[in-house]
């Protein structure tokens, strides 16, 4: 009996539901040499800015218990330098390509979602929220429901694309901001991003991180994103994409019972390379041996 | 027989200004408890005794039961007048008169809501209404634009329907002053319309604003497959009693104040004047 | 549906005025200035019973020009003073057409919001109306069967004789009065001559409606962007004088007036023409009817269709006074009678569009 684990997202149809969260996986360059890249349901490029980006001072990522910060800082060599080089190497694998994007101002993500127009092999556009917003005097655009409305307009007025917005889950109302982008017109919704964390080195007193603060990912914050998840999907009927310590396909199960139609794999992949060809295989296993057909058979059934 | 000329008084509790020339009025009746019984999309005749009357959208939700609302625009001397109020001012009201939208037949619908410059006024209370019994009704998207964005009414609604779940809401302006971030659109509503995600199949359009506008909103809807009988849009004329006495709002056969301002798309194609003729 | 109630013979009017005067404040057609007009009479009158006699139709009687709604006080809101309309009111000599004309505004003016002067004021009117034994040259009754012959909606009926009146009863208020008159049956002689007369006067009526009343909303419907509106209403005044002798028009306006003392003041309704341009005014100077061929083409097309539409009544009873009284001066178009005639404009639309090659319709614009 064959399981079928293709999904539509936005009007992307994806042979499987599973996707690497951006930010660890690059252009894939380095992955391809473990599988073939072109397996994945989607591939999410690195946060790509207008203009090149260098980011933070190092150190920039510490491992804590059952997880990890990092303050990257969202280095990348600029929209540019992408559309020249990432993302004619993204096309070979085929598959549909979704370019998350970031600025500190309405018009920085309005004018990257221009300058996106037409370029063969976009699919989606992700907007990474988390941002601070500098005339907003540096608050994130995620962080109210205000700016979050404002910052997707102003991507979705400048975009036919499906348009994602990736929520962060640093705020006291995730389901607000949520009806909030989808207010603006946002086709689907991903989270979470990561969580602020600190760590603190207690043989130097100092912060491990160079920053002080950064993004927490990895199995630590799984129940958080559960949860999150379970509770947009009560609010909003746009496609989610469930992010945030999915180690194994046990783990992406649980997202799709909350309500998630697809998965994005994020720290897993500093671990295990595979791990996503290895949550897709186990996927599937899951279903046939439930005598299911379908991975739509899963999408919100979890039972109250 | 009652005299249905005679106005009742009722009294300004709130004026929210909107825009420089436009604010909203809220009013209690002051001799009676219960407020106004009618259908968004209904019209008070306003008087102000000694100068004049003239028909308003009511433009609170039905549900709000003790207070109504009327949202005016300074255009001429009765409205201008209508500006110089303050709280605590009274006025005659008659009314509710007129058809209003279709609540009934929009049970469990999506619902297409278009609008331009002040005629987002009479569909405010259809609004408020599908975000407080958001069960009753299906998606809601909301298209309205105005020539610039100091012009847009209702602002500081924007935030709480936002909040409502499946609620979308776009908008544009014909031209944005130099200074004022506006990340929205910019061009005529019509082209809002390809954000529209709803089936037409299963969805109601009620359309208000200048009849150039509707006349090409009617087109696009047409062109994406609604059904003339699902649309529907509110027509303005002059009127002086609202009661189908004076004869000034006829179009053709129809009185605006009695057999509308609310009216099916085949009932105004049915009218002389290819008044939205929307020729494909 | 001829009434049930036996006819009586008069000998003058003088005794019936004089008997109604007692009750009523009696008003009638007598001469003024080279015309006729409805005023108040006295038994010694002489009252015109000719066809469609007066400039202005008794209408004016039941809905007048200026007349006061209520008085309002001003101060913490406002006081409402209604006026008290109690008077008894009769009118003589008010023709089939005319009457006919008053049972399509008992329509306009009733139903859900009843309009409560128009109703005072009709219920305590007593309608004499007469029956008209001849028919103008303007007048087309017959093609809308209002004249020359009332058969019901009447308190008391006259049909001049030859040496009399015939005098029929149709309710209690006309009971009522002729209960005090001793008055002879008419005899069938008398009725005979009722019968010629009437038969007469239809069988002479020279102006017909070329297209019968039911088929008149198809017609409209059909011609309404017809080249023949246009030379038409080019050489129209938009004076509004149809729409002042039009004995089915009730179109008004309401205005406020304030005393100088600013705390106290009446609310009017005034009579106003849909010819008139700012009649369909709105703010900021739109107007939904500014081409006078707009204006041309509602008057008409709403008396002789769409009244029918929207109260089952005929709007148009073809009391010809629109023709009488239009000032277009058709001698000097050369045409046969003025601009307002329905049967003509009727008569326009029928013609072949070749006709009027060349003629250029507007192009409607926006308001």
């Amino acid at each position: 009996m064959s399981v079928n684990l293709s999904v539509t997202l936005a009007g992307i149809k994806l042979k499987n539901p599973v996707m690497p969260a951006s930010g660890t996986f690059g252009a894939g360059r380095e992955f391809s040499e473990f599988f073939d890249v072109g397996r994945l349901g989607a591939i999410v490029a690195k946060t790509v800015t207008l203009k090149p980006r260098e980011g933070n001072m190092p150190p920039r990522i510490c491992e804590t218990t059952s997880g990890m910060l990092n303050s990257i800082g969202l280095q990348n060599e600029g929209l540019e330098y992408f559309l020249k080089h990432d993302l004619p190497y993204m096309r070979k694998f085929k598959i549909p390509i979704i370019v998350n994007i970031a600025g500190n101002t309405l018009e920085e993500y309005a004018q990257i979602c221009r300058d996106l127009k037409g370029i063969e092999g976009v699919s989606a556009i992700e907007l990474n929220i988390s941002c601070p917003n500098i005339k907003a005097g540096g608050i994130a655009f995620g962080a109210s429901s205000r700016l979050a409305e404002q910052v997707t307009a102003a991507a979705r007025y400048n975009t036919d694309l499906p348009l994602i917005v990736k929520l962060t889950p640093n705020v006291y109302n995730i389901s607000k901001i949520a009806r909030a982008v989808v207010s603006a017109g946002a086709d689907a919704v991903s989270l979470i991003n990561t969580l602020v964390g600190m760590s603190i080195d207690i043989n130097t007193f100092k912060p491990q991180l160079a920053n002080y603060t950064g993004g927490l990912s990895g199995p630590a914050i799984k129940p958080v994103a559960v949860r999150m998840v379970w509770e947009v999907a009560q609010t909003v009927n746009v496609p989610i994409i469930g992010i945030g310590g999915i180690m194994t396909a046990e783990d992406a199960i649980e997202f799709f019972l909350a309500g998630a139609t697809a998965v994005a794999i994020g720290t897993a992949n500093f671990i295990n390379p595979t791990a996503m060809i290895d949550i897709i295989n186990g996927i599937e296993r899951f279903l046939s041996e439930r005598g299911l057909t379908d991975i739509r058979q899963l999408v919100g059934k979890v039972r109250l | 027989m009652k005299n249905p000329y005679i106005a009742h008084p009722a009294i300004i509790t709130n004026i929210r200004q909107e825009t420089a020339e436009t604010k909203t009025y809220t009013l209690e009746f002051t001799k009676q408890k219960r407020g106004l019984v009618f259908i968004p999309g209904q019209f008070n005749m306003i008087s102000l005794l000694g100068f004049g009357e003239g028909p308003f959208s009511i433009t609170s939700s039905p549900l709000r039961k003790e207070i109504f609302e009327h949202t005016i625009r300074l255009v001429g001397s009765l409205t201008g007048q209508i500006n110089r109020l303050n709280v605590g001012d009274i006025v005659g009201i008659r009314g509710p008169y007129g058809s209003g939208w279709p609540v009934g037949l929009a049970k469990n619908k999506d619902l297409l809501i278009i609008a331009g410059g002040v005629g987002l006024a009479p569909l405010r209370g259809l609004i408020d209404m599908a975000i407080e019994q958001r069960n009753g009704f299906g998606e809601v998207e909301i298209m309205y634009g105005s020539r610039k964005p100091e012009n847009l009414i209702f602002t500081s609604d924007y935030d709480n329907w936002r909040s409502a779940p499946n609620i979308r809401l776009f908008l544009t302006v014909d031209e944005v002053p130099k200074g004022i971030e506006w990340p929205y659109g910019q061009g005529v509503v019509t082209n809002l319309l390809k954000f529209s995600k709803i089936n037409p199949a299963n969805a109601l359009a009620f359309i208000c604003g200048p009849e150039i506008m509707m006349r090409f909103i009617v087109r696009s809807l047409l062109i994406r497959e609604f059904a003339e009988k699902n649309i529907f849009v509110s027509m303005e004329r002059r009127m002086e009693c609202g009661m189908a006495k004076c004869g000034r709002c006829m179009i053709g056969p129809k009185y605006v104040c009695t057999d509308g301002p609310v009216f099916s798309y085949p009932e105004v194609k049915a009218l002389p004047h290819n008044l939205l003729a929307a020729s494909l | 549906m001829k009434s049930k109630i036996k006819a009586l013979k008069l000998e003058n009017l003088n005794i019936l005025i004089e008997a109604v005067s007692q009750k009523y404040r009696a008003y009638g057609p007598v001469a003024k200035d080279g015309e006729h007009a409805f005023k108040v009479i006295d038994p010694e009158s002489k009252l015109y019973l000719g066809c469609a006699a007066t400039m202005l139709p008794a209408k004016y009687i039941l809905q007048p020009v200026w007349q006061d709604l209520y008085s309002f006080k001003l101060g913490n809101g406002f006081q409402i003073e209604e006026p008290r309309l109690d008077e008894k009111l009769a009118v003589f000599g008010i023709s089939p057409c005319d009457v006919n004309a008053l049972l399509a505004l008992d329509r306009v003016f009733g139903g859900k919001f009843a309009d409560p002067y128009y109703w005072k004021r009709r219920e305590n009117t007593l309608i004499v109306a007469a029956n008209c034994t001849e028919v103008s040259k303007e007048s087309f009754c017959t093609s809308w069967d209002t004249g020359p012959e009332l058969y019901s909606n009447y308190d008391l009926l006259i049909t001049e004789l030859s040496d009399g009146y015939i005098l029929e009863v149709g309710s209690a208020k006309g009971e009522n009065v002729v209960a005090q008159l001793s008055l002879a049956e008419a005899t069938q002689d008398d009725l005979n001559e009722k019968t010629a007369r009437l038969d007469s006067a239809r069988a002479n009526t020279e102006k017909k409606l070329p297209v019968a009343p039911d088929n008149l909303h198809q017609f409209f419907r059909e011609r309404f962007n017809h080249p023949a509106w246009v030379p038409n209403s080019d050489a129209c005044f938009s004076c509004g004088n149809c729409t002042i002798v039009c004995p089915t028009c009730y179109c008004f306006d309401i205005r406020d007036e304030i005393m100088p003392s600013r705390n106290a003041g009446v609310r009017r309704s005034e009579w106003d023409s849909c010819q008139l341009l700012e009649f369909a005014e709105v703010g900021f100077r739109a107007n939904f009817r500014r081409p006078r061929i707009d204006r041309f083409k509602h008057r008409t097309i709403h008396k002789l269709s769409w009244m029918k539409q929207q109260y089952g009544l005929t709007g148009c009873v073809g009391c010809g006074r629109c023709v009488r009284w239009c000032p277009s001066w058709p001698e000097r178009r050369g045409r046969v009678t003025s601009l307002a005639d329905p049967v003509e404009i009727i008569a326009d639309l029928m013609e072949p569009l070749e006709k009027y090659k060349g003629v250029e319709i507007p192009v409607r614009e926006a308001a």
